[in-house]
């Protein structure tokens, strides 16, 4: 159908061109033009590249980036204007010409409910139709992305996405998520999934990852250039791009030109974020003083706020300032693209900021039919500071030996604010990517696309802390330990660049007149190296020293490392009758990573898809009108870290000469993770296309999951051995539904609904009873996050008291304290007999990933122009380990303000810190917004094509959480609250700032 | 794939390229793509393709190049030293009480409250104070080992210089690096084997090593680095009579003890800068204070300089009380002595009871041989007039501990004497309490 549409299009275009040409004398007199403008009544936004068209006549145009069409010299009468687009319902509407007249007819176009022409990037050459496809695959516009209060990539991709979730960024500016697609499945390496932009691969390791959580490079994307985002799942659908994509793909399709006239968007937003509840949040604290003995407590926020206190407001709402501009058009020969955003913004601390320019352009080139050049180009230049020791002033060392004194007299708090205004943290952020894509289908049968590019990303850390800006010394000790407090100032200077190669090939034919077959080759070359230089100095002898050279000691350090992977794939797909596909493929990977006793990775795949909707028996039962079932079957890999197969010594400054030390022991056996998935799923449409389902179910096993297993530390290496000795399973169902449940003027209503469920389990872990992921530094003994085989990954475990009794009557000392011995899976699982708390396991409370996620989106739309807009996200399932509320309030005092508490007591007597477990259940009102489109006649009062202004306020309340407070009645800040430099869900350490709230105004206009 | 020659600069930054093939080589591979050359890559090319560099650091096999046997020994040398300030930080001032241990950090207080639930985990750095103990010492043995089994089967000893001096040193290093941790552990295991061994099988295992390095430092002592080999026969003489000593073999002890050196002492060598060679004096004194039977202690009615003190007030982190810190070391760049003709006279005194007064005496009267830091304007020091025979012994011992604290022998004469008596008990400064331990317990890393 698309093709006949084009065809159609071409033709009268090709009309309207000649009758422009000779300029018809005469035409003019008999015929008129209808001209107007269609609009996604989704997000209103116009929709470029739709086909306005009267099939009568054999005319027709395309809307143009403003969503504007002009049908010329349409003859007298009554005709009937289609609108048709990929991914939408088909629009038509009748309209009365007469001569030499314009008449202006614009539409409103919806979303299909289930999209099975949309073209999805799926690494072959061309793209494949959704239809063919057996795999589900997410797909976010950049329409959507324009009308939604979005500042950062994830924002963009959302919590619409069945089975895709977040590690929230920490509550300071510049905080950017960890994505995570479906379910853990490593042990020990990476979760991350690969993100490509425009075909090429990109580096966003975390790098200075800490829990200010602000050196994530996903924020180098900015959505004001993104056209369209497309998720790849699991290893079944993402076998094509090998090792290290089992964890699934995310591409980026950046902003291109499109044919037109230029087009001008520009878009103002200002507004600010805020700490909800600080007061709450970083308040109360308990000590003991150690003077008197007296429990006594304060509240910092009420201490440290306000604008008198050394001349700043440390709880601040940060300002948000940011544009964006861009400009689009072109030919049929040149298509082009220029894009420049500018964000500046504020967290609420005074202190940290974020800042960035971003610039972006696109060529397109068609010199002849056959062949397509497009350059892209995007350039990233910006800093952040963090807040750096301020959570910590507040939490971390709320110790009474800090707090004896009160503000303004020498004491902790004085020294740490002093910390806070004196140290600077600041990560200066670069990247320059570009890539070339060639496109060439020398025959209608073959089609061959080559991609290259290079990202590079750059990061230079500088921190500083001036000569007695940090640390609890007293003057004229110098001797007992600097603690920082003899300055300090070092730079990191890391460089990764990313080299990608991609070539594909695709060649069809027909078997029969029903069967045609697409085989697709490929090879691809990916290449990362990270440079990495660290020079540091200490110990300045005046204050006013601030340089490396001015420190009494300096040292320096380089460090290089390189990661190269070749692939090679081979797939075939059959089509029957367009409506049943098979597919087959398999991928052969070598990564420089692999041991040298490791032959090339092979990953198969195979997935089928029937259009049952399309076969002849198909009679709607139910209502439904479009149905399609498809499932998939694949593996991919994750590789280890580079050189982890290889025996290491690493340089260390010897006895008066270099001298070399053992780094890792290395295992030359050592090949990549194996991820094997089977997905199995439907789309469905009904009522009317009104009503759009998807459904997916997986499962998935990772066979030769590596195990971080530890050396034995009489053999003389550190750390840990990789080895592939284990396997994890993971599953989960994924279900998304879009209603439209009212779709006519004045009111329409959108529903949008997603929800998935998921878990994991360690099948094997290699004869390892446990393994520790993180053991909380203050409870060590007490509890830490583990993998256990038979439990979930990376699972929280504590000891739980169960009994013990007061020494003398009914507050104080306690004795016969009594654990929960454990039984069931591993001796790990609750309800075990007491035993004495120094035998007792960590008992396993929970995962910490979420086992299930809800998601309801619901737009009103009145008269056209408002659109308001109300997302809930939920999740549950999972536990946390908030170290935080230990340090807040319970490290130093509880055990003194809890004397009636046994429990607590006993709990007590083998760790330094009360326990911190509790659950992440939790309902939020994430996002309200509300855009008011001006009519086009006001926009054009104003020189340009549409306007809108979208107000938004996000992240604004937690509606209902399962646990407010843990099981000992310790307040709980916030449950999405998350350490994001750990890989896995579920730490939540001292000092991580609690995400924050934001409000914004934004202006676009188009012009 | 043709193996990149080795860079060796003088300043220790980059000691040799790893795996791998020349970055020009590798530049070129992605031009080459792009001009299409797929089929190379189906043609074995691959492993030309895959050839990934890693300056900063070293593969295993190109470190049997025989110009590279100095640099073996330095790194074993380099290990050893990490593990004994470790040792003195850990075990001897943090386990055996010969400091109180103050500060809060639950890596420290793990070893110095003797609790063997909490001593679990056995990895650490040099610049690190998280149980270092048990690998890093060990790590300086295994490296000692490994250098010396590179040195004699892997390179050509034609190519060598020097080879019995380097393999003597090596040897010696790993008997002390043996000798130590089977002092200081209940029991022992080595080179990740199941099988665990007593620590006299230990012992004997360092006396085996001391032996190698006698031999080896003993034919080096007509070679071109005699001074330098005659220092590592005295450091192996010294370690095998320790080891003897703690064998009951004293008159093996004895003889071993006589031939050493007058005057001989050998350091532990530490720089302020980077911290990886850095001693422990800024994180003992940190952490932990002096031991009150130490504070201003007394020899024949006058000040003790060999245990000298200093009280510095106020601790400056905990605010915890008046701080007593010791001096004997001025800093982290300050060595830190192990072996001693001190400390083979005094072992003489402790196996031949009839010569001990004479040699307390001796050692009294003569500061040769003292840790360089000390003030010996003190010396001559009052004499010791003797005693009963138990009253000589405990006298031996005594002195043992003035003469030689913090040089890493406390623990090994608490076990050797059996004497715990000193050792604190009941609940710590932490507020915590005091295991009974007497010997460390091997980490269950170790086992998993």
């Amino acid at each position: 159908m698309c093709r006949s549409f084009c065809l159609l299009t071409m033709r009268a275009a090709a009309v309207l061109a000649m009758a422009s040409l000779f300029g018809a004398p005469g035409l003019s007199a008999q015929t008129s033009t209808i001209t107007g403008r269609v609009t996604d009544t989704g997000t209103g936004e116009p929709l470029a590249s739709a086909q306005v068209f009267i099939v009568e006549l054999d005319l027709g145009a395309l809307t143009q980036a403003n969503g504007r069409y002009l049908l010329l010299n349409v003859p007298v009468g009554t005709h009937t204007v289609t609108v048709q687009r990929i991914g939408f319902r088909e629009a038509t509407a009748t309209v009365l010409v007469t001569a030499g007249q314009t008449v202006a007819l614009d539409f409103l176009v919806t979303e299909a409910a289930i999209q099975l022409e949309q073209l999805i990037v799926t690494g072959t050459a061309g793209g494949t139709r959704r239809r063919a496809l057996g795999n589900t695959v997410a797909r976010i516009s950049a329409a959507a992305i324009a009308v939604r209060p979005v500042t950062r990539i994830e924002e963009a991709v959302g919590s619409g996405i069945p089975g895709v979730r977040f590690i929230r960024p920490a509550g300071s500016a510049g905080g950017a998520s960890e994505i995570r697609i479906r379910s853990s499945n490593s042990l020990s390496l990476g979760l991350g999934p690969l993100i490509y932009v425009d075909g090429i691969r990109i580096s966003t390791d975390r790098v200075f990852a800490d829990r200010n959580g602000a050196t994530s490079r996903l924020q180098d994307i900015d959505p004001n250039m993104i056209e369209s985002i497309e998720i790849i799942k699991g290893p079944a659908a993402a076998t094509l791009y090998g090792t290290e994509a089992s964890n699934g793909v995310i591409q980026i399709i950046t902003k291109k030109g499109i044919e037109g006239e230029t087009t001008f968007e520009v878009s103002l937003e200002g507004g600010a974020n805020w700490q909800p509840h600080p007061s709450e949040n970083f308040g109360l604290h308990w000590y003991v003083d150690p003077d008197t003995g007296e429990i006594r407590n304060h509240n910092m926020y009420e201490m440290l706020k306000g604008p008198d206190f050394l001349g700043r407001d440390l709880w601040q709402y940060g300002p948000i300032k940011r544009f964006n501009v861009n400009a689009r058009g072109g030919s049929s020969l040149v298509r082009y693209f220029a894009g420049l955003s500018r964000d500046d913004v504020e967290g609420y601390s005074g202190v940290d900021y974020t800042e960035s320019w971003n610039a972006q352009a696109s060529i397109s080139v068609v010199p002849y039919e056959s062949l397509s050049l497009t350059l892209n180009i995007s350039r990233l230049s910006g800093s952040t500071r963090t807040p750096g020791a301020l959570i910590c002033t507040l939490d971390c060392f709320a110790s009474p030996i800090q707090h004896r004194l009160p503000l303004g007299q020498g004491g902790a708090a004085d020294i740490y604010l002093g910390q806070l205004l004196g140290e600077t943290d600041i990560r200066f952020r670069s990247r320059t990517t570009w890539s070339l894509q060639v496109t060439h289908n020398p025959v209608s049968w073959f089609t061959q696309r080559i991609t290259g590019g290079v990202d590079n990303s750059g990061l230079v850390r500088e921190f500083f802390v001036p000569l007695g800006g940090r640390g609890f010394g007293l003057p004229g000790t110098n001797r007992l330990g600097s603690n920082g407090r003899e300055g300090d100032r070092n730079i990191w200077d890391i460089n990764t660049k990313t080299r990608t190669l991609d070539y594909s090939a695709t060649a069809t034919f027909a078997v029969t007149d029903q069967l045609s077959s697409a085989t697709s080759v490929g090879l691809q070359y990916f290449e990362e190296d990270r440079s990495t230089f660290n020079l540091h100095g200490e110990d300045f002898a005046v204050e006013s020293l601030e340089t490396i050279s001015g420190a009494n000691d300096r040292t320096s350090s380089e460090d290089f490392l390189e990661n190269i992977t070749v692939g090679l794939f081979v797939q075939n797909e059959f089509n029957w009758e367009d409506r049943i596909f098979l597919t087959g493929a398999v991928r052969f990977d070598d990564n420089s990573a692999f041991g040298t006793n490791f032959d090339a990775a092979v990953y198969p795949k195979a997935m089928g898809s029937w259009v049952m909707s399309e076969e002849d028996f198909w009679g709607s039962p139910l209502g439904v009108e479009q149905f399609r079932l498809r499932g998939a079957w694949g593996k991919s890999g994750q590789q280890p870290d580079a050189f982890a197969a290889t025996r290491l010594y690493a340089p260390i400054t010897g006895p008066g000469q270099g001298a070399l030390t053992p780094l890792a022991i290395g295992n030359p056996d050592l090949g990549p993770e194996i991820g094997s998935e089977i997905e199995l799923g439907f789309d469905a449409s009904l009522v009317d296309d009104r009503v759009g389902v998807e459904f997916t179910w997986y499962s998935r096993t990772t066979k030769d999951a590596i195990v971080a297993a530890p050396v034995r530390p009489s053999v003389g290496f550190p750390g840990v051995q990789l080895v592939n000795i284990g396997q994890t399973s993971s599953w989960g169902t994924e279900t998304s539904i879009n209603v439209q449940v009212l779709t006519q003027n004045p009111v329409r209503w959108d529903l949008n609904f997603a929800f998935s469920s998921m878990g994991n389990r360690i099948d094997d872990m290699g004869g390892l009873d446990a393994l520790v992921v993180t053991a909380s530094q203050n409870g060590m003994r007490a509890r830490g996050q583990l993998h256990v085989e038979g439990l979930p990954i990376a699972g929280l475990f504590e000891k739980e008291v169960v009994s013990a009794d007061f020494v003398s009557g009914n507050s104080g000392a306690v004795t016969n304290v009594m654990c929960d011995g454990g039984r069931g899976i591993a001796g790990r699982e609750m309800g075990g007999p007491a035993v004495p708390c120094d035998d007792a396991p960590q008992v396993f409370f929970g995962p910490g990933d979420p086992t299930w996620q809800v998601h309801l989106n619901s737009v009103w739309t009145l008269i056209e122009d408002w659109r308001l807009s109300v997302t809930l996200d939920a999740q549950g399932g999972n536990w946390l380990n908030g170290d935080y509320i230990a340090g807040q309030n319970t490290r130093h005092a509880e055990k003194t303000i809890k004397q009636d508490d046994a429990l607590w007591q006993g709990f007590r007597e083998f760790s330094r810190d009360g326990p911190t477990m509790y659950r992440g259940d939790f309902l939020k009102l994430r996002e309200v917004s509300l855009r008011y489109s001006l009519p086009p006649a006001l926009a054009a009062r104003l020189g340009g094509s549409s306007a809108s202004i979208v107000g938004s306020v996000y992240n604004i309340a937690t509606l209902w959480a399962r646990d407010r407070f843990t099981r000992f009645g310790q307040y709980i800040w916030d449950q999405e609250m998350q350490a994001p430099n750990f890989e896995y869900m579920g730490q939540v350490p001292g000092g991580t700032p609690p995400p924050m709230s934001r409000a914004t105004l934004r202006v676009n206009f188009v012009f | 794939m043709t193996d990149t020659p080795m860079t060796i600069r003088a300043n220790g930054t980059r000691i040799a390229k790893g795996r791998q093939s020349t970055s020009r080589k590798r530049h070129l591979v992605f031009p080459l793509l792009l001009l299409g050359l797929a089929p190379l890559t189906a043609c074995g090319a691959l492993d030309d393709l895959l050839q990934a560099e890693l300056p900063g650091q070293v593969v295993d096999e190109d470190l049997n190049n025989p110009l590279l046997a100095e640099t073996l020994v330095a790194g074993a040398q380099a290990d050893f030293e990490c593990g004994f300030q470790g040792h003195v930080l850990g075990v001897e001032a943090g386990f055996a009480n010969v400091f109180h241990y103050v500060i809060f950090q639950i890596e420290m207080i793990q070893i110095a409250n003797r609790q063997s639930r909490l001593i679990e985990r056995g990895l650490g750095e040099c610049t690190s104070n998280r149980d270092p103990i048990w690998f890093i010492m060990h790590r300086g043995r295994t490296q000692s080992a490994d250098a010396a089994r590179r040195i004699l089967e892997e390179m050509d000893p034609a190519e060598v210089e020097d080879l019995d001096f380097l393999v003597g040193k090596a040897y010696a290093y790993e008997g002390y690096a043996t000798q130590i941790l089977s002092e200081a552990w209940c029991e022992m295991v080595f080179d990740g084997s199941d099988t665990r061994v007593t620590r006299l099988d230990g012992m004997a295992r360092a006396e085996a090593r001391f032996d190698l390095a006698i031999m080896h430092s003993t034919s080096a002592l007509s070679g071109s680095r005699a001074a330098e080999a005659q220092d590592i026969l005295d450091l192996a003489l010294v370690g095998r009579a320790r080891s003897r000593l703690n064998q009951g073999n004293l008159a093996g002890a004895i003889t071993d003890a006589q031939a050493v050196t007058a005057g001989f002492i050998y350091y532990a060598t530490y720089e302020t800068s980077p911290g990886r060679r850095g001693g422990m004096v800024d994180r003992l004194e940190a952490g932990f204070v002096v031991h009150e039977r130490d504070r201003n202690l007394m020899v024949g009615g006058v000040p003790d300089p060999r245990v000298p003190i200093d009280n510095i007030g106020i601790h400056p982190s905990s605010g915890a009380g008046t701080w007593w810190i010791q001096t004997k070391y001025a800093d982290d760049g300050s060595d830190m002595p192990f072996a001693s003709w001190r400390e083979a006279r005094l072992m003489i005194a402790e196996a031949d009871p009839a010569q001990s007064v004479a040699i307390i005496n001796e050692l009294r009267s003569s500061s040769a041989g003292l840790h360089s830091e000390l003030d010996t304007s003190a010396w001559p020091l009052p004499a010791y007039a003797g005693g009963t025979a138990a009253e000589i012994a405990d006298a031996v011992i005594e002195e043992r501990r003035r003469e030689l604290y913090l040089q890493g022998v406390a623990m090994g004469d608490d076990q050797r004497t059996g004497n715990f008596t000193k050792w604190d008990t009941g609940v710590s400064l932490v507020n915590a309490p005091i295991g009974t331990l007497t010997c460390l317990p091997i980490p269950e890393l170790e086992f998993l």
